[in-house]
């Protein structure tokens, strides 16, 4: 019943590697272009408000942030 | 006379910047990296925060169509072409915001050029006049803190990508 384990194993590498080689030959225009042209103009002050709370979120609430 | 290579630390900002906008001085240097003009330069802890932040439910929300596959696959295109120190030793203490810390860390030991963001406290240390100021100044005497912008405007042409 299933996948086999060694096939799915093999499967898993095989789709690792396609996934690599589909990064290694693409630009980032081609990867992100649909999301460029859903976006819009995009303002660096609202990327920069969008950055710094999530990166707040990442950081933790360790009382490492910015000391205003 | 052969252009001048960049070795970029591209702040987190600069990085969603660059990829979810179709003109603006982010988006011309992520696609010169590309095309290698400029190296990246990465460590764990930067890849880390670009990784959280290009995932959180807040950005994936505010930009149809970034998909956690075509992050991934942003970030895997990044690895690629990046210059990647998977062992930073040097310690920067940066009160101001110990978060960009890992930057400059990564800024020091990469041999960085320019450090490339839009945040006022990083734009702000190579002038200050703070113990942090001096630091940096000390341990990074060449190096340059701009935004896109201006690094557009003085290496467009290095870059392969002019000003319209």
């Amino acid at each position: 019943m299933g996948v086999p384990p060694e096939h799915y194993a093999k499967r898993l590498v095989e789709d690792g590697l396609a996934f690599q080689r589909e990064a290694e030959e693409s630009t980032f225009a081609e990867i992100m272009g649909p999301v460029r042209q859903a976006a819009g103009k995009v303002d660096d002050a609202e990327i920069v408000k969008l950055v710094d709370k999530t990166r707040s979120i990442h950081h933790g609430s360790n009382g490492r942030g910015k000391m205003r | 006379m052969p252009a001048p290579l960049l070795r970029l630390v591209l702040d987190t900002n600069v990085l969603l910047a660059g990829l979810v906008s179709r003109t603006s001085a982010s988006q011309r240097i992520v696609d010169a990296l590309t095309i290698r003009r400029a190296i990246p330069l990465i460590s764990p802890p930067v890849l880390a925060e670009y990784r959280a932040v290009l995932l959180h439910p807040e950005i994936l929300a505010r930009f149809p169509g970034l998909t956690p596959r075509r992050v991934e696959l942003a970030l895997h295109r990044l690895r690629y072409i990046a210059d990647e120190y998977r062992t930073v030793r040097v310690k920067f203490e940066f009160e101001r915001d110990p978060r960009d810390a890992m930057f400059v860390e990564l800024a020091i030991t990469g041999s960085a050029t320019h450090i490339v963001t839009l945040d006022s406290d990083l734009l702000s240390l190579p002038t200050a006049r703070t113990d942090a100021g001096k630091r940096f100044r000390q341990r990074l005497p060449q190096i340059l803190v701009l935004e896109p912008g201006p690094l557009v405007e003085q290496y467009g042409a290095a870059l392969g990508t002019p000003l319209a």
